[in-house]
């Protein structure tokens, strides 16, 4: 027996009121916990996707909306841009590699990449069944895809127009699944790719007799069009003269994913804040809760208290006890909140798998939730340091006396 | 074992709004009981008992005189120390019991030993309830157990740690004949137990036969 078996005693003797402040607390922390798992999720997520990618080349116009097509494939792409254009991009100095991206079509919601395999190569893809495309109109597709889709090496499957999954089916220019990616952890998971060739072929409407070359032969260099261009530097020198030079030079916008994402992390912060505004009110709630409940259960519980003084407990005894029963209430409050929120996490990373975005993990443990419960359990000794004070300073025998 | 000299406590009483004034509560000459001896404090509602009863177990502070018990005095003692003298020296069975429902039975007394600071003996208890007839109730919770019964628990915490002084406060309000003889039966044969000295304050008359010494308290004027 000891003082924390004691207020345990005392809690589980009032149920209702216990549960009360365990679930008003639980719910604040709870709040919380999903802001902090689901950001640090999607951060991680979005550096992660724009890890080794130092610029974006695409048409001109937001550059946050070309980053978010481009890079994170949330976005629709502001335009094309001719490929000659954008090829020159790959002949400036400290430029050490480019990748093109032809997008415009999906397949049930994942979208269809015309590039080249240079694309899996950032990311550290490799291939777990099949190989890499090699003709036209034949696609690895991400693990992801692959599960969703059941695509095996092999399994033709047909685009549709536009990035929604609703628009119209490119019937005559099937693709044939070249290969499957491992797992990545990154967007590419989500993402079909095949030749840049293989996205004009399905705009192009190929008659039966024709044969893929022929018509790609026919097509003049204005016709040759990408969606943007992934640019990796070769010294961070570039940074200084590049974007400036195709931003003022060239009819395309050059857009830093580093930038843009933080500038996206400034507009979601707002809401974020306000969200995590309302979780410490929820705190607070729980906190005047609790000094409510230990403050008017004092009356109730003054005989309890000068016995235990009869039977030998100091005034310091009896502060420490009300002090652990706050600490209690909200230390079990607290954990309730961090399981509840890793709970609604994974319901959250259920959701947002369903439409295609980014996951958030709830099965990790950040240190900052250590933090959190630290702090919940001081808010609930905080709460509870007035109900102790009094409880310590009575007069026992007149407690006593008032009895009899 | 116990020994109190002239003692007298005055308690402030608010007269109005602004002056307060001090009335005398308690005033005794002096006494002494010794080891397994008992005293029968008697008077009227008001006469002081229960405030004699609380100077005695060190829960007030007199005005003057001294109590001294198994040889310490305890104006002696402040704060935490004499708490815990409180807690492994006497023994209180106050008129309602005031035992602790969120415990249950064996928790009362396990509370008792924990609270004076001294180990906890889980066959000790059970033996004590054993000899007190209430073994089986030593894991029904407070509420569920009958008058008689929760006496005997009230009873058993006081005597757990073995005090030399026990006191009881009224131990037979409310009780039919047969069983106020019962009620006092108990402490008696526990403060024997014990070897502790025994004061019964009570304004109950059907008891006063019963001892050689008694204590006649009436309200100071």
């Amino acid at each position: 027996m000891n003082l924390v078996t004691i207020a345990v005693a005392y809690l589980r003797s009032r149920p209702l009121n216990t549960l009360l402040n365990v679930l008003l607390l639980a719910l604040g922390v709870a709040v919380l916990v999903i802001l902090l798992l689901v950001g640090h999720g999607v951060t991680e997520r979005l550096t992660r996707d724009a890890r080794d990618i130092h610029l974006v080349v695409g048409a001109k116009g937001s550059p946050l909306q070309l980053v978010l097509s481009a890079v994170y494939h949330l976005d629709v792409p502001p335009g094309n841009i001719p490929l000659t254009t954008a090829m020159q991009v790959a002949g400036q100095p400290h430029v050490r590699s480019v990748i093109p991206l032809a997008l415009g079509d999906s397949f049930r919601g994942f979208r269809i990449v015309g590039t080249t395999p240079d694309l899996i190569t950032l990311y550290g893809g490799t291939i777990a069944h099949g190989a890499a495309w090699t003709g036209h109109l034949e696609a690895v597709v991400g693990a992801d895809v692959a599960k969703a889709a059941g695509l095996v090496p092999g399994t033709r499957f047909v685009g549709t127009h536009g990035l929604g999954g609703d628009g119209d089916a490119h019937e005559g220019t099937p693709y044939t699944v070249a290969g499957v990616l491992a797992p990545t952890g990154t967007v590419l998971d989500r993402l079909v790719l095949g030749s840049v060739e293989s996205v004009w072929l399905m705009h192009m409407n190929l008659a039966d007799d024709e044969r893929p070359d022929d018509v790609l032969g026919v097509l003049t260099d204005a016709e040759k069009e990408i969606t943007a261009l992934l640019v990796q530097y070769a010294s961070p020198l570039a940074a200084l003269s590049l974007p400036r030079w195709i931003n003022r030079e060239t009819p395309m916008q050059a857009a830093s994913p580093a930038v843009e994402s933080a500038r996206l992390f400034t507009l979601l912060g707002v809401g974020i804040d306000v969200l995590r505004g309302f979780a410490l009110v929820l705190v607070c709630a729980a906190a005047l809760s609790t000094f409510i409940a230990l403050y008017n259960a004092l009356d109730e519980r003054r005989y309890d208290l000068a016995v235990m003084r009869m039977l030998g407990a100091s005034r310091w005894r009896l502060l420490g006890l009300v002090l652990i029963e706050g600490g209690v209430l909200a230390g079990v409050g607290g954990l309730l909140g961090i399981a509840a929120g890793h709970a609604g996490t994974a319901l959250i990373g259920l959701s947002l798998a369903a439409g295609r975005q980014p996951g958030v993990d709830a099965l990790t443990f950040l240190p900052e939730e250590a933090w959190i419960l630290g702090g919940a359990v001081l808010t609930g000794i905080g709460a509870a340091l007035l109900p102790a004070w009094r409880a310590c300073r009575r007069d026992v025998a007149q407690v006593l006396a008032g009895a009899s | 074992m116990l020994t109190v000299e002239d003692l007298r406590h005055r308690h402030g009483e608010r007269d109005g709004l602004r002056n307060v004034r001090l009335r005398s509560v308690l005033e005794v000459a002096g006494f002494t009981v010794a080891a397994n001896e008992t005293l029968l404090v008697l008077g009227d509602s008001g006469s002081g008992k229960t405030t004699l009863l609380h100077v005695l177990a060190g829960l007030l502070r007199p005005t003057s005189g001294r109590v001294t018990i198994d040889g310490q005095p305890l104006d002696a003692l402040t704060g935490s120390a004499l708490d815990r003298f409180r807690g492994r020296t006497i023994g209180l069975v106050p008129q309602r019991l005031h035992l602790i429902d969120s415990l249950d039975v064996q928790g009362n007394l396990r509370l008792a030993r924990y609270l004076a600071g001294l180990p906890i003996d889980a066959s000790a208890i059970q033996a004590l309830l054993d000899r007190l007839g209430i073994a089986a109730r030593a894991r029904a919770r407070v509420g569920q157990l009958s008058q008689g019964e929760a006496q005997r628990v009230a009873v058993a915490r006081a005597v757990i740690n073995r005090p030399k002084l026990l006191l009881a406060d009224e131990p037979t309000a409310n009780l039919d004949d047969r069983h106020a003889q019962a009620a006092l039966d108990l402490l008696e044969t526990q403060a024997r137990a014990c070897g502790a000295a025994l004061v019964i304050a009570t304004h109950d008359r059907r008891v006063k036969d019963r001892y050689k010494r008694s204590l006649l308290l009436e309200a100071p004027r």
